[in-house]
Order: C-alpha cells, then structure tokens, then sequence
C-alpha cells in the first residue's frame, strides 16, 4: 500500500502540487506513478517515499491524500478523509516516471493561447513535414528555424518559430493524424504541448535548467528531453526549390545593332534667345536697337556676315553674361524673330527658342552627328520644310558696335532728325536751279531707280556723335518742279492737319505728289485715306499696293499674299502690304482674293492689327459690299467701333507723317504760344542744371535715378546724344553698385536697369507685351527675393516703370441674381437695358451694386462699338441715376455716363451729366467727399477737351470752385482738374491762377508725404495743358524744393520715392513728347476719329 | 414566394445549373472579373449584401447593371443612386406625400426608390449622411423602413454598394459590418490590355446598337429567389443547425474555417463579429450548394479572404487566406 495525491486534471491541481513541493521537496527526486482508469477524472499520483507522516501533513494542510492499494484486477483508492469511501478502479493503468515532475500530466489551457515561441514536431517522413514546410514559406516565416533529432531510430524535424502561426498550432492540435507536435515555450527549457499547462512550470524549467536540458512535454505527460540550446538552421536549408518552367540560357552576343532614329524638334520651354540669322532687311532693322543701345549693351552682341545657298546673311549673337539682363527678348521683340537659344551642356549648338532635340541622345554621338567640333557653331532651323543645319565654320565674329558706324540712313527716325535739325539749326537755305541737261540725266537715273527690283544695297553712312552744322548759308540743289511740288505739298498737309478732313480730293491729290515728291510711306496713308472718304478705284489700289510692296520689297505675288494672311504675327509694314495687296485684287476683280478672304477679313477684323484703322475699314466695307454681306459688315463695324472706343485712333498707323511734322513746324497755331521741341530742350536744360548743382554731389544712388530720369526726358525730345552721355556715366558706376547688393540687399542696380530699358524701350516703340516681358526679364535675373521686393515697391509706384494693366476692383454683389442678370446682359450687349431694368427692380439692392451695374453696363456697349448700343444703355443708365441714393457712388456712375456720352458724341447728354455734377456739388451732404466728386469731374473734363466747353461747363465749374478752395489733398486735387476746365472755357488767365495757387498751396500747406505728392501730381498733370513757357517756370520752382517731397518707407535708405516720382512728373509737364503725344496731334487724332466713325457709320447705312 | 421544400426539391438542380450558366455566361463580357462576378452571384444567391471597393472605372457598376439586366428586371424594380454627403433621405426613398402629411400622417412615395426596388446598387455610400446611413442599416439589416412611424417590409432583395474607401470613422463601422463580403476592384490594364480593349470596344457595340447578349439564356430573378427560399428551408430540414453543419459541413472543413477565423483575429487583428460569422457560414455554405450541389469543401472557404474591415485590410487578408488554404496569389475562386 501507498501513499498517493489525487489530482483533477485542470488548474485545481496546482494548490496541492505547491503544497506537497512545500512540505516535501525531497520527493520532487522520487519515483511516481501515475495511475488512470477509464471512465475515471483526474489521476492519482503515489511514490513509496512518501510516508504516512508526510501524507498526514498533506492532508492536514488540505491535499487530497489517497491510499493505494492494487491487486491483479484493479487498484483501490481510499482517501484519508475520514467522510470519504474508498473507490475500485477496475482497468487502471500506472505510467511510472522518475520524477515527480514527469509524472505530472499538464492539463488543457482555456481557448487558444497566443504564444511568444513554439517548436512544431514533426517525423521528417510524415506528410505533414512537407506540409508545415510549405505553409510557413507561403507565410512568409523565414525566421524559422530547423534541426533535425532522431527518436527511437525515427528521423524528426523540429521547426522553431518565434510568433508562431496560430493556423498551424491549432492545425497540430486538431489534426494529430498528421503526425505534427507543436509546442510552446513556458519558462527557460520547459516546452509544453500547445493548448496545455503544466501545474509546476516554474519549479520544471529550475530543474531543466540545472541539467542544461530541455523538456517537450505531451499532453499525455510524456516527456522528450533534448539539449540545450541545441544546433539549428535556417528553415531555406531545409528546401530544396524548384520551378516548373522550361529553362533557357542565354549567352552574351558580341553583335552590336544599331538602329536609325531620326531626330526631330520636340516642344521645350520657352527660354531667351541669344543667336539670330538675320537677312539684309532685318539686319538693317536692328538699327532702332542699335541707336538706343548703350556702349556696354553693343558690346554684348557680335555679327559675322556669311554667305551660304540662301545668299547673305547676318549671324547675331548676344554674349550672356552672368549677372547681366539678357537683352535677347528685346531684341527677338523688335526683330519679330524667335531666334536660337544655346543649348544646355553644349558649346556651339543652338536651336530654335521653345525646341529641343529629341530624342535624347549621348553628347558625344550628337557632336558627332551634329559635327559640332569642325564648326564654331551649328544652327538647327526648323520651317515648313523640316529641318535644316546651318554649319557655322570660320566666323569672323565682330562685335555690333563696329557696325554701328555703318547703319542705314534710310530711316524714319534719323530723317526726322535730319529734319528737325534743319528747321531748326539751320541758318538757312538759297535755292539754285540746277542745268537743264543735268536735271535729265537725274530723271532718267530716278526712272531707272524705279524700275530696278533688286534688293537695296545698304547705304552707308559714318554716323557722328552731333551733326556738325556749318555757321555760312549753303546751297542746296533743288528742283523748281520739286520745290514748287513742296509748296502745294505745304498747302494741302496743313489743310489736313488741322484735322477732320474727309475730302477724298485733297488726299488723293496730296497722295499723287508724296508719290511725286518719292515719299512712299506717306503718299500711301494719303491714297489709303483718299480712297476711305471716297471710293475705291482700280488706279489708287494699285499704287497704293505697289508702295506698300516696295516698303518691303516684295513682288505681290498671290503667293506672298497667302503667305502673310497665314501668318502669326505681322508688323505693321507686312500688315499694310497684305491690305493693299487685298484691296488691289478686289479693285481688279482678280478671283485670286478668294483664296485669302476668309483670313484677311478675321485678320482686319482684329482691333489690333498694327494698320490704319482706315484700310481695315475700306477692305472690310469692300469685301461685304461685294458680297452684299449685310451681316459681316455689321460686325466689321461693330469690331472696328468697339476697338476705337477702347484705344482711339493710333499715333503711328492713323498719323500721316507730314501732320506730325507739319504740327511740329507750325507753332504758335493755337495761339497759346510755342511748345517746339527747341523750347521744351531749353525748359529741360534748365531743370538739368538745377539737378546738377543740387542732386549731382557726389556718385552716389540718388545722383544715378537723376541722371537717368533726365536721360528720359533727353530722349523723349530728341537729344538722345545727351541721354547717352548720362547713362553712359549711370553704366560705368553699375558694377559698384552691383559690388555688395545682394548683401545689404540694395534694390538700385535693379531700378537703374529699369530704367535704362525703359529708356531703349521708349525709344524702339515697344509694345506694352514686350515691355512686360522685359522687365520680367529683368527682375527675374535678381536672385534676392528681398532685393526683387523692395524694386518692387518703387516699380509699382512709378508710371514709367509699371507693367501689365492695372486690376480693376469690382464690388462682391449680395444679390446674386441680380448679378447674374446683368451678366447676361453684359453676354448679349443689346439686351442690357433690360438687363438694367431687370437689376434696379431687384429690391433692396445696395447702392454700390446699382453703381457696378451702370458701370458694367456702359463699359460692355463700348466694347461693342455699336453706337445703337451704346446710345440705347445711356438712355436705360442715366434716368437710374437718381436711384442711387449715395452720393460718391452716383457721381462714380455719372462718369461712367459722361464717358459713353462723350463717346457718342452727344453734346446734349454731356451738359445734362454735367448738371447733374453740379447738383451733387450744391447738395449739402456731409457723406460726399471730394475725393467722390473727383470720380465724376475727371471724365467730365475729359469730355470737355473732346467736345468743347458749353454754358453746363461754365455752371460746372463755378459749383466746384467753392469745394476746391479747400486745402486738403482732394481739393487740391480738385483744384486741378478745374484749372484744366476753365482752360477750356478759354479762360486762361483764371486757370493759370487756379494753377498757381494749387501749387503754391501743396508746397506750403501742411498736407502729409503722400497728400502732398499726390495733389503735386494732380497739378502737374494738368500743367502738361499749358504752353512750355507756361510750364518751365513752374517746374523749376518745384525742383527748387523737391526735397520736400519726403517719404516715409522702410527703403528710403535706398531710394526717396516721392522725390523721384515728383521729377518723372516734372520732366513728363516739361517734355509732352511732341511728336508722339502732344495735345495738337490727340486734337487732330479726335477729329480724324469723329471723321472715320461717321464715315463708317454711312457706310454701313448704305449698305 | 412560399415555396415548399418539397416544391423546390425537383428543380433545385435545374436552378443551381442556370445560376451557374449566368454566372458563366457574364463572365463572358468581362476581363478578368471572375472572382467579382462569382462573389456577385453568391451573394445574390444569398440574399447578402456585397460591397465592391475600388477605384472608379474598376467595371463597378457596370458589373451591377449587367447582372441586373441578365436577370430580367423591370426598371422599377432596379434603384441605383450615388450619395454625397448632401444626399437627403428622400432622394432614396421618396418624396414625403404632401396631401397625406397635411392629414398628419408622415408617408413617403416610394415608387421608383429604394423601398420598392428588388434590386439596388448604392455608389459611394459611406459618403451618405447619418440620416442615410440609419435609414440603411435599418434596410439592409432588418429589411424594412419606417412610414409614418410604422415599420414596413422592403422588396429589397439584393444589395449591392461601392465605395472608393472604407472611411475609418467609428460610425461608419456599422454599416461596414453588414457588408460580409467586401471586394477589391482593381484595374486589369496592366495584365490584360488588348483583353481589356478589346472588351470595352464591344461593349461601346452592344450599347450604341442597345444589344444586351448577357441576358441570354441565364437565370431569371424567380430562381435566385427559389434557391434562397431552398437554403433556407435546407437549413433547418434537419430539426438543428448542428444537424445541418454535420451533413453539409464535414468536421475538418469546419476546423480549417474555425482556424482561419482566429488565425485572422489573433494574427491580422481582423474584427469577426458573431453576426458576420454567422452569415460568414451562410454565404460558405450556399456558395457551396451553388457551385458543386453537395458539402462545403475547402475550396469554398475563400470566402473568408473576403472578410476584411477596413480598406488596407482587403488585400492583406485575401493574401493570407489564400497561404492559408494552400491557394497561390493568381485569383481564382
């Protein structure tokens, strides 16, 4: 008989185990039995050791201590309990074990543990190795790791997995046929079966430990004990892979195939040229460039004259230099050529500005192909018929500036020098006649001129710095015929140049002696203007095409026609001659029109056409007219209008030349006095000298923006010799400005860069686009955002340095359907009046809304060019005026009002807005400021100088007066503004006086920087009015205290705005630029504009 | 609709055989889009709802209107609508009825909307509103909607939704829950171009010359509805589920989804809710009765590759359920 514990078989066991542990740990050495039967829970454990004293503490201390008693049957088990019966356990099994601890059978775990490490079992030949393998690869586990035992002679793959897959833990469990054993790490050596525990795992791994062994555990109780740590092996060296693919070896080839891949020219972003091949006539052009170039700019380009297949021509290169503006876009502007930018990573290979080559190819196959190293450079050309290779090899490459004493004199611009100089240095001309026979033999050279078509070889003349003028009368030789031809010339162009001349007869006749008197251009813009006011007729077409070929000399050919009708771009003399050429085929009755009236209709059609709004309106009539095109010549009308409303006539393509020179000579016309060039050179001579004894102390910043604000106002008048000299000085000091600029982050070799283009800008007559882009050009080479800012911040302030068109600011409606109606309105300009009505019904709409809408509406029928239009949105505007309740938001819309009237030409809608100014003015409002009143003056005064000075006006200006004899910026301002009305009424002596004592009250009043800047730029504006004897005096006051004009920005250490924006004003009142925009040539330009409307109103009312 | 067992049972073969000729058949007008279109069919067959997510122009609903149009349907019976979060109730089930809301009682029209379509499709829906979103758990769960404070019965039989996320917003997981069976869409370009072209270019064909050869000869709408009303009646012909696990779903078949099921939630943190893994068992097991007319058997456990939660999930699980079950990564189900 023995003494045994009884155990349950779960967690209820591990109390008596710790207990006997505790009481006797000899007996963890002992040998034990366990004893099963079937049908039977639990087990009972019995040792020989364990002795009946010990079995009594066990009991006492709460064990569940049986005696064992078996037979050959079965065994009996009695417990010590006395309340307890014995038990018969027939079919009992004993599994005897060394240790207490091996005797103990783990029992089962709740649910299904998550493990840290466990060790999947498996005999190598079951199939459930090949298995196991194979779902841990698919698993992605290849931190398994394997060893291989033998058991018993059996071969067993023991696969260790940290985190195992709970998929294959549970597969060992569930699926024991597979013959795969997983189990989980306890505690040190200790592994049990997974999903069971053993009741002593700390007390097991202590002893494992000790032996340096480990122990995998069966749920049966059965023990493996192994070695630990035992070997192990990655789980891929227990894999032997496969793939079930054909195989194929290859080999290296020595072959070496190459493939024919054509290059071609593929979009790239647009970059700056640096390389123009010019012809002779566009070389030849360069020459506006040239003359308003400084030294340093020339010395940057180089020309190489070359001789190819296609004849001569001209190779100009820029010089980029770092840290410099490229001049390229200038002069791609002027050349309306593209041009070649270098390309990157290559010496000598330009392509075409926005191309690159591709596809993309090893530098040193494309030098190869290219053959970039046997020439100096290698031009790709692309044209419609693909791609061509200039091979530039021995260029004698000079540099522009050696041309520049041998450019063309056959140049508007020098001959009205010549001109002017003439009139004006000259001490004058005797006129001899000259001997008969050499007056044939002129003629006859003249005739063979004539009929000579080959290209004009340019004429070369050394160009002097100032033409020298001899002090002794010479005599020049002049035909009589010729002179006699000049004085009808005279008698005729002053007629015209009063303006508003619509007689077809005193053109044509003016034209056929320009023709006479070989002054082409002009004798072409008298036939254009002779056959607009009269009728086209077959003789005038074709004279005027044959001068318009010559300009460039062209041969007229269909061809050429069809070429320029197609392309892109025109300028003005390839404009011109595509409008002659048209108007000569349709004179003619040539069907060859056909082919080009679609596109020279849309392109006539364009308000910007560099040509006379004349020949677009007599081609664009013609054409309807032939067609009986009711409709079409609806919408020429209505384009040609709408684009005269927004620019006016132009000052070059709309002004004959003889009426710019005719205004010019003829002085004293309007009997205020004279504002010749001469007097505004003299006025400017004087500002200059105040400036030197003054601002030019010493070579510093300010003494740079003054030399080159006068440099300017030197070349607006002409003396651009002068202007030169200054900038020269402002260019040699560059490179110490430039010296330290970015550190300290000085923002004036920017602003003097501005400036100096702006200077060659004015003089090329630049577009407003190409002056965007070079300025972009230029703030884009500065790399400080601080610096860029702070040039910035001048830039914008400054009229001759501003770019692009100012935002216009448009309220944010609240009434959105409202808003919406008018933007339909706005979609379809003859139902705005609707439109309008439909706004002002919107109930509770603000006031600045109804503004806006006026406004917007009045601003859309202009565009339109439809006087109905535009007549019939003034009649639904001007009774809604009272609707608006505010009074600077009505005067705001009466402006909008008197500029549509004035457009019109309706002097009886003029004097109503003007009297509804004047009922403003006497309200007692305190809500309306000057300031508003000013929004309704400025178009009314406008309006005034375009349609002449009535009783309204009178009225006008007598109301304002009282506002404006206030001392405040707006009043001053204001005061302005009526110096200039009452000018109109011809009250000279009262607007001089206003003048005077709006000047007088800036410089001494106690106005703040801006109010004082702003209210001296009001008056100097206005002072432009006024004759240069006038204004010189006045002007020189005002520099005498242009210190005064402070200002108060963060970057006055680098430059004084206000001072600087005050002398841009006073050179702007001192020099008008005569020969572009002096009041005589806008009078002459307003009438010519009243004259083309009428003319094309009739027109169209014919038809 | 009250079929009897005894009714279906001598033409329970005929209808699985049309099913499955429909689901053959539209496979034919597809590339590439088995595994969608058997998951399509299985869950129609079931009654589950199915949710495809996926870019747009991954063939979502052409794939819902395709099935719709093989099986016959009139035009009221098919609702499908794209929500936004602007979506108001009404869009889907219908304009509250002015004349009886003036006699206070708060009734809706449901003609043309959801309430009243057999079939439905719902684009983005996890975009809809939380006013939606109840009025479609509420559908899709307990197959019924609210007039006048009354519950009321949809004809709503199959549902089938898209979405281009699973949104990870709480809310929103309740109505993820209800879709079982989720399905990535994924563009075929890479793998099948000229398949793909050429596919497409016959279905411009079929439309501009408003052909529909996928609706020839595959089974009605009536036949998915008999082969439900079969299961259902199947399932409880034995007087227990445990019954009915012991004769259609052998013991170790049972295991393997058991194991997947918690390799999934203790290894991939994939939320197996007991609803879902009952109608897990549901959908495995008509799949399985569909397919091959006996007992689930393990290729039919793919299913569970389908039962991802969130978005980064889908693909996560497909690719272990198929390791799993010793499928390879090409999709065939």
């Amino acid at each position: 008989m023995s003494h045994g514990l009884r155990l349950l078989g779960d967690a209820r066991d591990l109390a008596p185990l710790r207990t006997l542990v505790d009481v006797a740990p000899s007996l963890l050495d002992a040998a034990w039995t366990e004893i099963t039967a079937e049908g039977r829970p639990g087990s009972v454990i019995v040792s020989v050791k364990l002795d009946g004293k010990t079995a009594a503490t066990l009991q006492s201390r709460g064990c569940d201590v049986v005696r064992v008693r078996s037979n050959k049957a079965s065994v009996t088990v009695s417990p010590l309990a006395e309340n307890k019966e014995s038990e018969n356990w027939p079919l009992a099994n004993g599994r005897d074990a060394g240790t207490l601890l091996e005797a103990l059978r783990p029992y089962r775990a709740h649910g299904d543990p998550v493990v840290e490490e466990a060790v999947f079992w498996v005999p190598v030949e079951s199939p459930g190795a090949q298995r196991t393998v194979e779902r841990l690869l698919a698993l992605g586990r290849d931190d398994v790791t394997v060893s291989e035992w033998d058991e018993r002679g059996q071969r067993v793959l023991v696969l260790r997995a940290p985190n195992p897959p709970m998929y294959l833990l549970m597969r060992a469990r569930e699926e024991p046929h597979e013959g795969v054993r997983a189990y989980a790490r306890v505690e040190g050596g200790l592994w049990i079966e997974w999903g069971y525990e053993h009741p002593l795992p700390a007390v097991a791994a202590r002893t494992l430990g000790k032996a340096g062994r480990s122990a995998f555990v069966e749920h049966t109780g059965r023990w493996r004990i192994a070695p630990s740590p035992w070997s192990e092996r990655s789980i891929f060296d227990a894999v032997i892979p496969q793939i079930d693919a054909a195989r194929m070896d290859l080999e290296k080839s020595d072959g070496e195939s190459r493939f024919t891949v054509n290059l071609r020219l593929a979009y790239a972003p647009d970059a700056v040229a640096e390389l123009w091949v010019l012809d002779p006539s566009q070389f030849a052009a360069l020459e506006s460039f040239v003359e308003v170039s400084s030294a340093d700019e020339l010395a940057r380009f180089t020309v190489a004259r070359m001789e190819g297949p296609r004849g001569v021509v001209y190779v100009l290169r820029e010089m980029v230099r770092p840290n410099a503006s490229r001049l390229g876009t200038r002069v791609s502007d002027l050349l309306e050529l593209r041009g070649y930018a270098r390309v990157a990573a290559t010496d000598n290979l330009y392509l075409p500005v926005g191309r690159r080559l591709a596809p993309v190819m090893r530098r040193d196959e494309l030098r190869k192909l290219l053959g970039l190293d046997r020439a100096q450079a290698v031009i790709v050309h692309e044209d419609t018929d693909g791609i061509a290779l200039f091979s530039l090899v021995n260029v004698d490459e000079v540099p522009l500036s050696r041309w520049v004493e041998y450019v063309a004199t056959d140049r508007r611009y020098v001959l009205d020098k010549m001109m002017e100089t003439m009139v004006f240095e000259l001490p004058g001309v005797a006129i001899a006649a000259r001997p008969k026979a050499e007056r044939e033999r002129k003629t006859k050279d003249r005739d063979a001129d004539v009929a000579d078509t080959r290209p004009p070889t340019p004429v070369r003349t050394v160009r002097k710095p100032q033409v020298v003028v001899p002090e002794a009368t010479q005599v020049v030789e002049v035909s009589e015929d010729e002179a006699k031809l000049r004085e009808q010339a005279r008698e005729l162009e002053t007629k015209i140049a009063q303006g508003g001349c619509d007689e077809a007869a005193s053109w044509r006749e003016l034209g056929e002696i320009k023709l006479k008197l070989r002054q082409g251009d002009e004798a072409a813009q008298c036939l254009e203007a002779a056959m607009f006011h009269g009728a086209l007729d077959a003789d005038g077409a074709s004279a005027l095409a044959g001068l318009r070929r010559k300009a460039l000399n062209a041969k007229g050919t269909p061809e050429e026609l069809v070429d320029l009708a197609v392309r892109r771009v025109l300028i003005p003399a390839e404009a011109s001659m595509l409008g002659a050429g048209a108007l000569d085929l349709l004179a003619r009755g040539d069907g060859t029109f056909d082919m080009i009236a679609q596109q020279v209709v849309q392109r006539f059609s364009e308000p910007d056409l560099p040509v006379s709004r004349r020949l677009a309106w007599l081609l664009l009539s013609t054409v309807s007219r032939r067609a009986n095109d009711r409709l079409g010549l609806t919408r020429s009308k209505e384009k040609l209008l709408g684009g005269m409303n927004e620019r006016g006539l132009h000052e070059v393509y709309d002004l004959p030349g003889f009426v710019r020179f005719h205004l010019a000579l003829d002085a004293a016309s309007d009997g205020l006095g004279s504002s010749s060039r001469a007097d505004q050179i003299a006025a400017l001579d004087a500002l200059w000298s105040k400036a030197v004894s003054t601002q030019i102390k010493e070579l510093d910043a300010n003494a740079c923006f003054v030399r080159l604000l006068f440099a300017v106002g030197f070349t607006r008048v002409g003396a651009a010799g002068r202007a030169k000299d200054l900038v020269a000085q402002v260019e040699s000091e560059l490179p110490a400005f430039d010296a330290g600029a970015g550190a300290v982050g000085d923002p004036n070799p920017i602003l003097f860069r501005l400036y100096i283009a702006r200077l060659a800008h004015m003089a090329t007559q630049g577009s407003a686009e190409s002056w965007e882009r070079e300025v972009e050009s230029i703030m884009n080479a500065v790399p400080e955002a601080r610096r860029r800012d702070r040039a910035e911040l001048f830039r914008k302030r400054s009229e001759w340095l501003r770019s692009g068109n100012p935002t216009e600011i448009r309220p944010s409606w609240q009434h959105r359907a409202a808003e919406d109606a008018l933007k339909a309105g706005e979609a379809d300009p003859p139902t705005l009046p609707d439109a309008l009505a439909k706004v002002f019904e919107a109930p509770a709409l603000f006031d600045h809304e109804r503004t806006d809408a006026i406004e917007r509406a009045l601003k859309a029928s202009l565009r339109t060019g439809n006087e109905q239009v535009l007549g019939a949105a003034l009649d639904a505007a001007t009774p809604r005026l009272e609707a608006i309740a505010i009074l600077g938001h009505r005067a705001s819309a009466i402006g909008a009002c008197l500029q549509a009237a004035a457009t019109l030409g309706d002097a009886t809608a003029v004097e109503k807005l003007l009297d509804r100014i004047v009922l403003i003015a006497s309200t007692p409002d305190q809500t309306l400021s000057v300031r508003d009143l000013l929004l309704a003056v400025t178009p009314g005064i406008a309006a005034l100088r375009k349609m002449g000075a009535g009783d309204a006006a009178a009225r006008l200006l007598d109301a304002l007066s009282p506002i404006a004899a206030k001392s405040s910026r707006d009043a001053l301002r204001l005061r302005s503004a009526l110096a200039e009305g009452f000018l109109q009424l011809k009250e000279s002596e009262r607007a001089l006086d206003l003048l005077d004592t709006t000047m007088d009250d800036t410089l001494t009043g106690s106005l703040d920087y801006n109010g004082r800047h702003d209210a001296m730029s009001a008056a100097l504006t206005a002072m432009r009015r006024w004759p240069v004897s006038a204004r010189a005096p006045r002007c020189e006051k005002v520099f005498d205290v242009i210190e005064s004009f402070g200002d108060n920005f963060t970057t006055r250490r680098f430059y004084a705005t206000y001072k600087l924006l005050v002398i841009e004003k006073l050179i702007d009142a001192v020099t008008d630029e005569v020969t572009l925009r002096s009041d005589k040539i806008r009078t002459f330009l307003d009438g010519e504009e009243q004259v083309v409307r009428r003319k094309v109103l009739a027109d169209w009312r014919s038809l | 609709m009250n079929w009897t067992l005894e009714e279906l049972e001598p033409e329970i073969d005929a209808i699985r055989a049309r099913i499955n000729q429909h689901r053959r058949v539209l496979n034919e007008y597809f590339v590439n889009r088995q595994d969608e279109i058997d998951l399509a069919v299985t869950c129609a067959a079931a009654q589950e709802p199915l949710l495809f997510v996926g870019l747009p122009g991954t063939a979502k609903s052409d794939l819902v209107v395709k099935f719709v149009e093989s099986m016959g349907l009139g035009e009221d019976d098919y609702f499908e609508y794209m929500l936004t979060k602007f979506t108001e109730p009404s869009e889907i089930l219908g304009p509250i009825d002015i004349d009886l809301l003036k006699q206070g009682r708060f009734m809706r029209r449901t003609k043309g909307k959801l309430p009243e379509a057999k079939v439905a499709f719902l684009d983005e829906i996890f975009k809809s509103n939380s006013a939606i979103l109840n009025t479609l758990l509420t559908i899709v769960n307990e197959r019924k909607y609210y007039q006048d404070g009354e519950p009321t019965p949809v004809a709503l039989k199959m549902l089938f939704a898209a979405t281009n996320d699973i949104p990870e917003q709480s809310e929103l997981d309740a109505l993820a829950d209800r879709f079982v069976v989720k399905v990535e869409t994924k563009p075929v370009k890479d793998t099948h171009f000229s398949e793909l072209i050429d596919a497409g270019i016959m279905n411009e064909v079929y439309r501009a010359t408003e052909q529909k050869p996928w609706a020839r000869g595959g089974a009605r709408f009536e036949d998915y509805l008999k082969f439900k009303r079969y299961m259902d009646l199947s399932f409880g012909a034995r007087g227990s589920g445990q019954a009915d696990r012991e004769a259609w779903f052998p013991q170790t078949v049972f295991a393997e989804m058991r194991r997947i099921v918690r390799t999934l939630e203790t290894e991939d943190k994939i939320f197996v809710s007991d609803r879902k893994l009952v109608k897990l068992y549901k959908v495995i097991r008509s799949r399985a009765f569909l397919f091959h007319g006996g007992a689930v058997q393990h290729p039919d456990l793919i299913l569970l590759a389908y039962s991802g939660n969130k978005r980064h999930e889908l693909p996560a699980v497909q690719e272990k359920v198929r390791a799993l079950l010793g499928l390879g990564t090409t999709s065939s189900t």
